[in-house]
């Protein structure tokens, strides 16, 4: 594969290159470390507070709307070209197997379709563990830091599209370093998937203890992708939309179905299944953990319950 | 294609059933196994998953009670009012794979609606099968589900009506099901238990076919779960990592038994 180098002080040009035909996101620092459209600012290397999902699956997202008995379900998304950490990339391949099989999703595969990744440095935060969760190369287009210059490759046909004369090719391969995490999840065989093994009640009792259902943890995870559907509609009851918005099962009537019956009422259930649902729950339809080391839940908990500290607990297997 | 988008269909025929109970055969032709599942629409009010409780190319029949949100406005419904539905989802009981066994079918409740489906896809192929037996339970005589028919299958099957409670006055059967399913004689060996019903009921009915003999993998169970989609994105039904509209709403209790809330 062809590689390249960019200057940096070219990549303000190259940005203004790609928003002449596209949106252009990358994570910036607002109120928080945050992925967002790109005003005039560059994208930083930092760990962000909110994970990049919201731009393929929106907090709210009006799937049609309806006028009486006529339904019209319109999709409209601008081309778009992402900066993206190595986390948050990997994240969409493990919501990808959820939403692009079997009965595909027609909102996020559009999202999907519209958006070229550019893989982008990052400095893990104190809380980041994706060493640990076996991340995979997934991208359009790699940025490798330099020092002075970015080493540049793609990877597929879409991000061999946007290299133009600011970049030099070169016959170095460049080295893709991991970011040195400071925890780490201890199984036995170094793969990421858990299997529970003895009594754990005493355990999620514990944590239950000092979980407040905030639904933080849900909100900032890249890989949570639960949602609700609503149906809202005008006064005269003429015209209405059916909208899904984001869903949290650490929320007590996650699990209530029609008659009252809450299936999850207990809190320690409740624990237990985000934390077993990102670790081994999910390893049949994924093929490997639900989680990618971003450690965000853990940055974003006000009782600081830790699922490095909880998976290094449970007994593994696989 | 979008999976989200309902297609409109006409209510046939209501049929009260109990005083909270309506049947509604509403003409959505499609092909699908006993046990499997519609999404149930109404723009404006929302949408819930309501299973099959007929067995015919031709109509479905929905046994709606009146519990929730939608159900309630459902049942504000008449004859040539139109509907939206969505699917056939899930998976139901695999009928086929029991084919040359006896069959019991053992339902309490709502739980009722899924295997009136199994029963008439068992009228139609009766020489497939073995001996076929029918439990079923209620909470009162006020709450028998399908009494029409019930007398039907009286004739051709062994059916076991029972109700937890009722007034002197009742003839029929009183008590749980679970003491009758443990007193009558099956050709265990070459049976399979198909159930569906509330919780506790379930629990407790498995206990009882475990107890008699049956294993695991002869007995399939039907969950109910809270779900918004029905296609496995909204992650409501999800039972330790087993989605119950995708893989579901029918598991075998061999891989069932592992699922925790």
């Amino acid at each position: 594969m062809q590689g390249y180098y960019l200057k940096k002080e070219d990549l303000n040009k190259f940005i203004q290159f790609l928003k002449r035909k596209f949106d252009v996101i990358g994570p910036v620092k607002r109120d928080l470390y945050r992925y967002e459209i790109l005003n005039d600012e560059l994208p930083v290397y930092n760990h962000t507070t909110y994970s990049a999902k919201k731009f393929f699956l929106p907090p709210v997202e009006t799937l049609y709307i309806y006028e009486k008995n006529k339904i019209n379900a319109k999709i409209k998304v601008k081309p778009r070209v992402m900066f993206i950490h190595r986390c948050d990339a990997n994240a969409l391949l493990i919501i990808d197997n959820l939403y692009l099989k079997d009965h595909k999703d027609p909102y996020y595969k559009k999202r999907r379709k519209n958006t070229i990744l550019i893989d982008w440095p990052c400095i893990p935060d104190k809380n980041c563990f994706c060493k640990s969760m076996d991340l995979v190369d997934y991208f359009d287009l790699r940025f490798i830091d330099n020092g002075k210059r970015y080493f540049v490759e793609y990877h597929s046909k879409k991000g061999k599209s946007l290299i133009n004369n600011l970049f030099k090719p070169t016959k170095d391969k460049g080295k893709y370093k991991q970011p040195k995490c400071k925890k780490k999840i201890h199984t036995s065989k170094g793969t990421c998937s858990i299997y529970v093994k003895g009594n754990t009640k005493k355990l999620w009792e514990k944590y239950a203890d000092m979980c407040l259902s905030c639904s933080a943890c849900t909100v900032v995870c890249p890989t949570c992708s639960c949602f609700d559907i609503k149906d809202i509609y005008d006064f005269d009851l003429k015209i209405g939309k059916r909208q899904r918005a984001w869903s949290s099962c650490q929320v007590w009537d996650y699990t209530r179905v029609a008659g009252g019956y809450i299936f999850r009422k207990d809190r320690e259930k409740r624990v237990k299944q985000r934390i077993l649902c990102k670790l081994s729950y999910m390893y049949d339809i994924f093929g490997r953990a639900r989680c990618v080391g971003c450690g965000r839940c853990i940055s974003s908990c006000p009782t600081d319950i830790d699922i490095v500290e909880i998976a290094n607990k449970l007994e593994c297997k696989r | 294609m979008n999976p989200y988008i309902p297609e409109q269909a006409k209510i046939l025929d209501v049929r009260r059933l109990t005083f909270d109970t309506n049947i509604y055969r509403i003409n959505h032709k499609i092909k699908h196994d006993p046990g499997q599942f519609v999404q149930v629409s109404l723009l404006g009010i929302g949408e819930c998953p309501i299973s099959i409780c007929s067995h015919s190319n031709k109509y479905i029949d929905l046994c709606i009670r009146d519990v929730g949100n939608v159900t309630k406005f459902i049942h504000k419904l008449k004859k040539g009012d139109s509907i939206f539905v969505r699917g056939v989802y899930g998976h139901g009981y695999p009928m086929e794979m029991l084919e040359n066994k006896d069959v019991i079918v053992i339902g309490g409740g709502t739980g009722v609606a899924p295997l009136r489906s199994v029963i008439e896809y068992l009228e139609n192929n009766t020489k497939m099968f073995g001996d076929i037996y029918i439990f079923l339970g209620f909470r009162s005589p006020d709450d028998i589900l399908f009494k029409n028919d019930t007398k039907r299958w009286n004739k051709k099957f062994k059916l076991i009506l029972t109700v937890d409670k009722a007034p002197r006055t009742y003839k029929g059967k009183v008590g749980y099901i679970m003491p009758l399913l443990e007193k009558e004689k099956f050709n265990i060996e070459h049976s399979v238990a198909l159930t569906c019903g509330p919780p506790i009921m379930i629990k407790f009915v498995l206990q009882s076919l475990k107890k008699i003999g049956f294993s695991d993998d002869q007995i399939y169970v039907s969950y109910e779960r809270l779900m918004h989609c029905g296609i496995g994105k909204c992650g409501h039904c999800a039972m330790s990592g087993h989605l119950v509209c995708q893989h579901g709403p029918v598991f075998n209790y061999s891989i069932a038994k592992d699922f925790e809330d």
